[in-house]
């Protein structure tokens, strides 16, 4: 007997709208993650292509400043929190059960919560747009520009409440995925068995829980200051110090960037192996960078504060642990290149993205220990440098992994190949059309082109490397057409792949694809790093099972979709009450109420109904 | 319970360190001395009580005698509750004498530090009078003992934040204001440039 | 099976030597960090230089290794690859290596940041600078009438050849002060007070200075100027500042100006006048500008005018923002001609 927590009857149905709503299975929410990321990367490319576009010639006026200001604000916020992050989610999601051996993660509501917090925080951010009040103070909101004094309209209200929300949801994902990491490998995965993806997540998901909450906290403050007249950043005369914003969101923001390079770093650790047929050299080494990386990622963030006036004592002490980051990322790189040595190299589009990363990356991280010289970073720091210097890392880096990603483990999730000759053609438009966009801005940084300018002065000698620029955006755009188009026609027609299409070792390999909903019929006993090379590896795809043999698998449930809602909502009701209090207060009491309900709706329902017999595809 | 509760470490740390950067900044208004530490004294020492019983509570529950779990769980809730009780006191009096979190940096730190605080600890009593409920219908019992020690960590964790809190806050502030304890506290805020 | 595409090496150099030409060409610019004009600017490049060569070299060895390496183990028939896991003697050199060639850009970094500690002589001049949405206040105290305080804007003068350190602090929201041929940036904020790193201008000239940290809407167009002057052309300024305008014609289109000036003076103040307004920019020996509106129109009759009609067709003011108003509905072209004879009047002569 159905045990109903709330008015509607508990979802079973496999398949349709609500079956996607209310899904607590990780492969699903995965793929939400993921097309949800895909269309923000399109609207967050949008967002660059209109900057691209006004700053291709000096003192345009294409658009006005208030747009170009949304823009790169928007641009910035939706790469970052909406892009970014919820693809390594999808990964995370998707793939670390299968590559443990497990059948889902440890929490299979809170999953699918932490999605829909971001979906509905996204949107909400995003539905300023129409409000006339699109964010417009930079992505790092900095006091007091964001007070009440200096912005008016509500754009910094929807900006702050966006981004808390989406961090409930991130933080709640960090919880779960330690939990299921430690606690749910199968038999005979010890830690060191785990594939490197594994480790980066699990490395990452420590990351969130301890930097969301000095971003929670200070966005809390900013709220605060905004809707209640307090006074932590917004009233200098009464003693706020807007430096104090700035150590709270760096605090947050250094770790952050970690966490949006580290599942790139492990995809790549992963697909490597693959495609030289070898194991991944130094895999000991590569976790522990990891690690380490993460841990000294919390000891640098002063780096983006250097011409704030710290003094020399503060200056040198970080400028010296950011140098020492370099260290462990500099062992990555090696590892990753010793695996070339001695491989059989194959050519395949994930491979050619990892490499991408591999080289782009560096390039990267080489600009960033520029900066770490304290006296080069106040001529490069606010420039076009900076912007070239975290493009390479986190598009070169972040983007290039991750679509090494998706091309890798698309088989896997759909059943079919992606076209090798678009996603070459892909490769070579994206690499060339990266490079064109983003290696001539450390030279408009050199000649002193500062950043977030919406125009430039046509005596500045600014405007051909600009134009480059610009042409180089367009060919990146071009290169995600056509890879949309395969995506596309390979979700549809493309070669059906098979359980193992590339040769590969590790666990999620031995299951059909796409996965049963249950994932493994048999949970597997590991022994080695590379469970599907091992010699006596017998890997033979169990068929599916017979209905009434399958494990059983927690059950749909729609609290998690109506308790993200609730809270969004009175998200939302919180920006009404600015304008129309009865109004304001009336959704939060309601949907404050429905929140409740909810979280006591979610609480007593059990993971899975009794007596009945799975309906699952 | 674990994760959640070393992320929300780095919540309160945060909250607390952005009080401590701006002790002694507020240009105007009341500050520490406004502080009542008898009266606070006797809160704290209710929330610390409060923790024991939550134990009393877990082991009745854990050698199945249903009659002490009800009655600690009980007794715990109602203990967290008088020590809301004394804040709620506090904060009138606090704003009789001028202090809201609109008054000045002190105003704002501390009340929405403590209100945080008390929130989880409301938040703790709700879980618990669950709890104490379920144990009626069957739903708590032997076998899962587990969810009230989950319970547990959660409530010993909002009592250590107040230790904290008490000492850090109440305590330094409202008799070492002027000690080195505190000069030492900023000069490694000067350090970061926060001075 | 895919072969590695042979034709890719020359066209990839074609298409960096191309990359490089057109990049040299464009590698001038009136804020060019390459091209320093103080002893603080020069010092930093010093450290500039060091990191790009040690990084170009970094990173084209680091390319080229693993070009080398893709060309070497790409898969071949019947050779297998070589199963290896890991070698530790390479990781402890790769690992100190990388820390040997920090150090090298570690410590000249520490040398440099203790070096350049402050430390005012007694020949130093001193200037505040105060970032505004969207204009900088630059005083000089003890230079003004009477031992008082000189206060000008958007255009800094200052002696060549001599230390100038300058505080920094806004009114309003935070600002960076930045004149790349000079001195690295530091940032301006409300409530507290930074200082710049000493500087002292090798050559007489004119240099370009922008805002460094996005400031509201009209960030991109709030920019400024340094005249470095010699010392005697420096204490000219200094004395026909503080003198004040001379005595105008009376009938001439300036005399008129400087009655028209009462519109202006509750936000304006010029030295030597009835105008003591210090809401917005000090106009003193505006004649001497190069520049109007926060160094982004030059100074020409037809800009000046332009600007004193209606601000808000030249920079994004937004709405209900603390900025200078609107005049061509309450003033006649006439009058804002006269205004603008009346400021470019205002010259060292």
């Amino acid at each position: 007997m159905a045990a109903n927590t709330g008015i509607l009857r508990r979802p079973l149905a496999p398949s349709g709208i609500w079956a996607w709503m209310t899904t607590v299975d990780h492969k699903r929410i995965g793929v939400l993650y993921g097309v949800t990321a895909f269309f923000f990367f399109m609207l967050g490319g949008m967002e660059a292509l209109v900057m691209r576009v006004q700053l291709a010639s000096a003192e345009s006026t294409i658009v006005s400043a208030t747009t170009f200001n949304a823009m790169f604000t928007m641009h910035g916020t939706t790469m970052v929190f909406m892009v970014v992050m919820p693809a390594g989610a999808a990964f995370f999601n998707f793939l670390v059960p299968l590559m443990i051996g497990a059948r889902d993660v440890a929490f299979p509501r809170l999953n699918a919560f932490s999605y829909w917090l971001f979906l509905f925080g996204a949107l909400l951010m995003n539905f300023s747009f129409f409000m006339n009040a699109f964010p417009d103070m930079g992505w790092f909101g900095y006091a007091p520009l964001t007070s009440n004094e200096f912005t008016i309209s509500n754009a910094t209200d929807y900006w702050v409440l966006g981004l808390l929300i989406m961090g409930i949801g991130t933080t709640a994902a960090g919880f779960n995925f330690v939990v299921t990491i430690l606690n749910m490998r199968a038999p005979g995965m010890t830690l060191m068995r785990m594939p490197v993806f594994v480790w980066m997540t699990l490395v990452v998901a420590f990351l969130i829980i301890f930097a969301f909450p000095p971003l929670t906290i200070a966005l809390t403050f900013l709220l605060f200051d905004r809707f209640f007249d307090t006074n932590f950043f917004s009233d200098i005369g009464a003693g706020s110090d807007p430096l104090l914003w700035q150590h709270l969101f760096w605090i947050f923001g250094h770790p952050e960037v970690y966490i949006l390079i580290l599942p790139s770093m492990g995809i790549v650790s992963d697909v490597l192996p693959t495609f030289t047929r070898k194991p991944l050299f130094g895999y000991t080494m590569i976790v522990f960078a990891g690690a380490v990386i993460g841990f000294l990622g919390f000891g640098v963030w002063a780096h983006h504060m250097f011409t704030t006036g710290l003094g020399p004592w503060a200056n040198a002490a970080f400028a010296a642990t950011t140098m020492a980051i370099a260290v462990p990322t500099g062992v990555k790189i090696f590892n990753w290149l010793a695996t070339l040595y001695g491989g059989a190299i194959q050519f395949k589009t994930p491979m050619l993205f990892t490499l991408g990363f591999i080289s782009m990356f560096m390039l990267g991280g080489l600009s960033g220990v520029m900066h770490a010289v304290v006296p080069v970073d106040s001529q490069q720091s606010d420039t076009y440098f900076i912007v070239a210097h975290f493009h390479y890392v986190l598009f070169g880096g972040a983007i290039f992994g991750i679509t090494s990603g998706v091309y890798y483990w698309f088989p896997k999730m759909t059943g079919r190949m992606m076209s090798e000759p678009i996603g070459k053609l892909h490769f070579w438009l994206m690499l060339i059309g990266f490079n064109l966009t983003f290696m001539p801005m450390h030279i408009l940084g050199v000649i002193g082109m500062p950043r977030r300018i919406y125009t430039y002065a046509e005596d500045m000698g600014f405007e051909p490397l600009n134009q480059m620029v610009s042409a180089g955006a367009f060919v990146i755009a071009l290169s995600i057409i056509i890879f949309t188009i395969n995506i596309v026609r390979s979700v549809r027609q493309g070669e059906i792949a098979g359980d193992n299409p590339w040769g590969a070792a590790t666990l999620e390999w031995s299951i059909s694809s796409p996965p049963h909903h249950y994932n493994f019929a048999v949970v597997p006993t590991v022994r080695s790093q590379y469970p599907l090379w091992d010699e006596d590896a017998n890997v033979v795809t169990p068929p599916a099972l017979p209905a009434h043999e399958e494990p059983i698998m927690p059950d749909p449930s729609y609290w998690p979709i109506v308790l993200a809602f609730a809270i969004t909502m009175v998200a939302g009701g919180l920006i009404i009450w600015q304008g129309h209090a009865i109004a304001g207060l009336t959704v939060i009491s309601s949907m404050g109420l429905l929140g409740m309900r909810s979280i006591f709706g979610w609480v007593l329902e059990p993971m899975e109904e009794e007596q009945r017999v799975s309906v699952h595809h | 319970m674990w994760a959640f509760l070393g992320s929300d470490v780095l919540f309160f740390g945060t909250l607390i360190a952005t009080h401590l950067v701006y002790r002694g900044k507020s240009v105007s208004g009341p500050a520490e001395g406004i502080l009542d530490i008898p009266i606070t004294t006797i809160s704290t020492f209710v929330l610390l009580m409060s923790s024991l019983s939550m134990v009393l509570a877990l082991s009745g529950l854990q050698r199945g005698k249903m009659g002490e779990a009800r009655f600690w769980l009980a007794a715990t809730a109602l203990l967290g509750s008088v020590f809301i009780g004394f804040q709620m006191f506090e904060f009138t009096e606090f704003a009789k004498e001028g202090l809201t979190p609109r008054t000045n940096l002190f105003g704002s730190t501390f009340l929405v530090m403590t209100g945080f605080h008390g929130t989880h600890v409301a938040v703790g009593i709700f879980w618990l009078w669950s709890l104490f409920f379920s144990t009626f219908n069957g739903k708590i019992h032997q076998g899962n003992a587990l969810e009230v020690e989950i319970a547990g960590l959660y409530w010993h964790f909002v009592d250590i934040v107040w230790i904290v809190i008490f000492g850090v806050v109440y305590l330094v502030g409202a008799y070492g204001a002027e000690e080195h304890v505190a000069e030492g506290a900023h000069s490694a805020v000067a350090i970061l440039g926060l001075g | 099976m895919v072969r590695f595409p042979k034709f890719s090496t020359p066209l990839l150099t074609v298409a960096l030597m191309v990359l490089l030409l057109a990049v040299l060409s464009a590698c001038t610019s009136p804020q060019n960090t390459f091209d320093p004009k103080s002893d603080a600017a020069d010092s930093i490049l010093t450290l500039y230089i060091l990191v790009t060569v040690v990084a170009s070299i970094v990173g084209f060895a680091v390319l080229a290794a693993m070009v080398w390496l893709l060309v070497k183990y790409r898969a071949k028939p019947g050779v297998p690859a070589k199963q290896i896991h890991g070698n530790n003697k390479l990781e402890i050199g790769w690992t100190i290596a990388p820390i040997v060639v920090l150090l090298i850009i570690l410590f000249p970094t520490m040398f440099w940041i203790a070096g350049t500690a402050d430390n005012p002589g007694p020949n130093t001049l001193e200037v505040e600078a105060t970032g505004h949405q969207w204009w900088f206040e630059f005083t000089y105290p003890g230079l003004g009438p009477e031992g008082g305080d000189l206060i000008t804007a958007n255009e800094l003068v200052i002696p060549v050849g001599r230390d100038v350190r300058v505080t920094l602090h806004s009114d309003d929201v935070v600002h960076s002060f930045w004149v790349p041929q000079l001195v690295g940036k530091t940032d301006m904020f409300p409530g507290r007070t930074n200082v710049l790193q000493t500087f002292s201008a090798y050559e007489v000239g004119e240099y370009y200075g922008q805002c460094a940290e996005f400031c509201g809407a009209a960030h991109a167009l709030m920019r400024f100027r340094v005249h470095v002057k010699t010392t005697a052309d420096f204490e000219n300024w200094a004395t026909a500042h503080n003198a004040g305008p001379v005595a105008l014609e009376p009938g001439t289109a300036a005399a008129r100006g400087q009655l028209g000036f009462a519109t202006c003076a509750g936000c304006h103040a010029i030295s030597g006048t009835v105008a003591q307004g210090r809401i917005g920019p000090d106009l003193s020996l505006f004649g001497e500008r190069s520049t109007v509106a926060a160094g982004i129109l030059d100074n020409t009759d037809s800009n000046l005018k332009a600007w004193i009609g209606d601000v808000r067709t030249i920079k994004p003011i937004p709405e209900g923002a603390r900025f200078m108003p609107t005049f061509k509905d309450t003033l006649d072209e006439g009058q804002i001609a006269d205004i603008a004879a009346y400021l470019n009047s205002l010259t060292a002569e």
